[in-house]
């Protein structure tokens, strides 16, 4: 990312410190992670510590460092989801994609990761693929889903 | 009227509410589907572009609307059918096909009895109406029958983007009698005589919160919103950001006024993006039409807000790390004293409430704070929304007044445990809360008896469990959510966290040591006792509740390495049943470990050495071939 596109972020939400989460969820957004150059530039921009943005983006789960793949499959682990048996359709999920929960696949094509409530608990196990939810997953039902995106 | 114009007196209210009406019930057959996240997830935009396609055909004049969740999530899809005159109907887990065969109907002037679900009333003006024979009315449902809906009444009915909808069925009259007639103490004084607590978990009083926060020094002050629902299992918030928010814009416009701040925050979480764009849509209406920013209503009140997503992070719903967020901190919350309402927001007085709490704002100011008294029990007023989820049969999102018995709610209104099985357990509060059993159902639902229990009535998620789940798996899994979630901040919840999921997973993995549950106690004492925060001192509660409750089951994982519920993958065991298994093969494929194998129309066998325990033959099975034990 360029230092304009880093300048029009951070004036887009504010300007301020309370600005700096948003930001990092617009980068997040725009480039499927956080590359190290852009928060450089943010740091720069904002003159806060690098460190202050790598714990920023170490805590709070919707950021990752790493680029994660052009489809984001979340998993509910909400109790209701548990309850219903959410934890066999990761677990399918993992087996179809060969990778574990937090994990993006070879092809970059999928990222699997949990996500504890996406407030669909009646119609539970839920899975979000991207901007859509798929509800009343089973684990035997887990391939339809994921050939809609393949 | 979408023109950006001011709302500035009473006439401007009137001529929106005339066009509100219009629209909620106009002179033409109008259908409405319910369009939230749970329609959407189960297939509501194939039902929408199936009646578009249908009722934009030459003979008809009727009208397609979005709505939202009117709360009866197990039969989303639901569509709701106005035709003049008659009464409403609302169907029930629509699909295309059922789409297309109803639109045909509508058109043809019959009505579909086949797919009802039940008729309701007119909305906003309830009148008695008629009935149509074969058909139940809403409230002879045992799903609504008991229910009194105040924060969820416009959810299902109105088009949350529609401020005129909105303003027909009451909205803004509040905020503009407030403004023309009361002062700010006579505001926070009628809250107060409400006995409106948080809808959040803590349950405070929200008048004498509003109270520190009048009295507090500082300026400017600030009014937040909190809607980072994190609770698994509740979505109670959700659906009142996607269904009415204006109710929030106004309740908090309101609350502005009453404490003499400028500047809000609505802080929603990340994973509710339907719910952030209803919120744009609507702030940008009541930003165009002079119900937020500067001089509300020609009244002089200036109060604005900014929408911020959450970055993911449960621990934010505690008032002071989501402080810290919006601070464009880490979300660890801080030692109290001082409170928000004293230093909150960059130090300043700062009140901050849940989704919820705003929402019965509005209804308080304008029907009395008696009538709000005249619901519930003695320490706890008002109606409180409950989603019901887990194993029972009507899940969905309820609203009840404080004071009911769970037994109500599991049995009449949540009709009970499917497939006959054995009730277990209600979890109520999420993380915080505590499992109630059988034996205690007669409990009236408030804040105290289920302190009392064990557990806490917390944002209002109540997971129903029955025979099929293991206990000490629950306590396990909270536990799990937690430590990712606990900020590190304070010893005591980090370690104790860590320390007290160990023994958890050891047990349920068949090696538990006599002395784990005592352990266990002692890590929940130490906890309760000196965590710095909410997180921290009931983060104990779903084991110490389970343990108090459940203590056979934690034996039985011990003492006999076994898990009664059949859950607990290390303890279980599966195999085929010779009587049953016809060779059919079903199994076979499905097997991630090809473990299974057999000839054809013979019984099969299961290599124990590769089983997982996966559960997957188990699922496909149609013949109850696989044992597991």
């Amino acid at each position: 990312m360029k230092v304009i596109e880093i300048d029009q972020l951070v004036q887009k939400h504010g300007g301020d410190d309370s600005a700096l989460i948003a930001v990092l969820q617009d980068i997040q957004r725009r480039e499927g992670y956080l590359p190290r150059e852009a928060l450089t530039l943010l740091s720069e921009k904002m003159a806060v510590p690098l460190s202050r943005l790598y714990g920023l983006a170490t805590f709070y789960r919707s950021f990752s460092l790493t680029p994660t793949g052009r489809h984001r499959v979340r998993v509910c682990l909400g109790t209701a989801c548990h309850v219903r048996g959410g934890q066999a359709v990761l677990d399918q999920l993992g087996r179809e994609l060969g990778v574990a929960a937090g994990g993006t696949t070879a092809d970059q094509e999928f990222t699997l990761e949990t996500v504890r409530c996406l407030g669909c608990c009646s119609i539970g196990p839920v899975v979000q693929v991207d901007q859509e939810t798929f509800g009343r997953i089973r684990q035997d039902k887990v391939d339809k889903v994921l050939r809609k995106f393949q | 009227m979408s023109a950006p114009s001011p709302i500035t007196s009473a006439k401007d209210l009137e001529r929106w509410k005339e066009e509100g009406l219009r629209s909620l019930a106009p002179n033409t057959a109008k259908v409405s589907v319910g369009m939230a996240t749970c329609g959407l997830a189960t297939g509501a935009q194939a039902v929408f572009d199936v009646l578009t396609e249908e009722l934009s055909k030459a003979s008809s004049q009727a009208i397609l609307a979005k709505t939202s969740c009117i709360g009866f999530c197990q039969m989303e899809p639901i569509v709701e059918v106005y035709r003049p005159g008659e009464p409403r109907v609302l169907y029930k887990e629509m699909t295309a096909e059922k789409a297309r065969e109803l639109a045909a109907d509508i058109l043809g002037g019959k009505v579909n009895k086949k797919e009802a679900l039940c008729t309701l009333d007119g909305f906003p003006e309830a009148k008695a109406g008629k009935t149509i024979s074969g058909i139940p009315r809403m409230e002879d449902l045992p799903f609504y029958q008991k229910q009194k809906k105040i924060v969820l009444n416009r959810c299902g009915r109105i088009f949350p983007d529609s401020l005129a909808e909105y303003i027909a069925s009451g909205g803004y009259f509040t905020l503009w009698q407030v403004l023309n007639n009361r002062s700010p103490d006579q505001i926070i004084a009628e809250i107060d005589l409400s006995g409106l607590r948080g809808r959040g978990g803590a349950g405070f009083p929200t008048g004498r919160k509003w109270r520190f926060a009048r009295d507090a020094q500082g300026d400017p002050k600030y009014i937040i919103c909190n809607a980072d629902e994190g609770d698994p299992g509740a979505y109670m918030d959700r659906s009142v950001l996607e269904g009415d928010p204006f109710a929030i814009l106004e309740g908090m416009a309101i609350g502005a006024y009453a404490i003499g701040a400028s500047q809000g925050f609505i802080y929603v979480r990340d994973e509710y993006p339907l719910a952030i764009e209803k919120l744009e849509t609507a702030v940008a209406q009541a930003r165009s039409h002079g119900l937020l920013g500067k001089n509300i209503m020609g009244k002089g009140l200036s109060f604005d807000l900014r929408l911020i997503r959450g970055g993911g992070a449960f621990v934010c719903g505690e008032e002071t790390a989501l402080i810290a967020s919006l601070e464009g901190r880490p979300g660890e919350p801080r030692q109290r004293p001082p409170f928000p309402a004293e230093k909150g927001l960059w130090g300043k007085p700062t009140v901050i409430n849940n989704v919820e709490t705003w929402a019965n704002v509005p209804w308080i100011l304008s029907q009395g704070a008696d009538s709000f008294r005249k619901l519930g029990t003695q320490t706890s007023k008002g109606s409180k929304v409950f989603s019901i989820v887990g194993k029972i049969n009507n899940t969905g999102l309820i609203e009840v007044p404080m004071g009911l018995k769970l037994r109500d709610i599991i049995y009449d209104i949540g009709g009970g445990i499917p497939d006959d099985k054995k009730f277990k357990a209600i979890q109520t509060g999420g993380p915080s809360g505590g499992c109630i059993p059988e034996k205690l159902l007669d409990l009236p639902v408030d804040y105290e008896s289920l302190t009392q229990a064990g557990a806490i009535m917390g944002s209002g998620g109540m997971i129903v469990m029955d025979e099929d789940t293991c206990m000490v798996d629950v306590a396990r899994y909270f536990l799990d959510f937690l430590k990712e979630e606990s900020c590190g901040k304070c010893s005591p919840c980090r370690e104790g966290i860590d320390r007290a999921l160990e023994i958890l997973e050891r047990i349920c993995q068949g090696k538990g040591r006599t002395g784990d549950i005592e352990t266990l106690e002692s890590i929940g004492k130490m906890m309760k006792g000196f965590s710095l925060c909410a997180l921290g001192t009931t983060a104990p509660n779903p084991v110490l509740s389970t343990i108090r409750y459940f203590r056979d089951e934690y034996e039985a994982h011990i003492r006999d390495h076994k898990c009664p519920a059949k859950v607990c993958r290390e303890l279980i065991r599966y195999s085929i049943s010779a009587k049953n298994c016809n060779g059919c093969g079903a199994c076979v494929k499905p097997c991630p470990q090809e473990a299974i194998s057999g000839a054809k129309k013979k019984v099969h066998t299961l290599d124990q050495s590769l089983c997982i325990k996966c559960g997957m033959c188990y699922e496909v099975c149609k013949f109850d071939a696989i044992e597991r034990e």
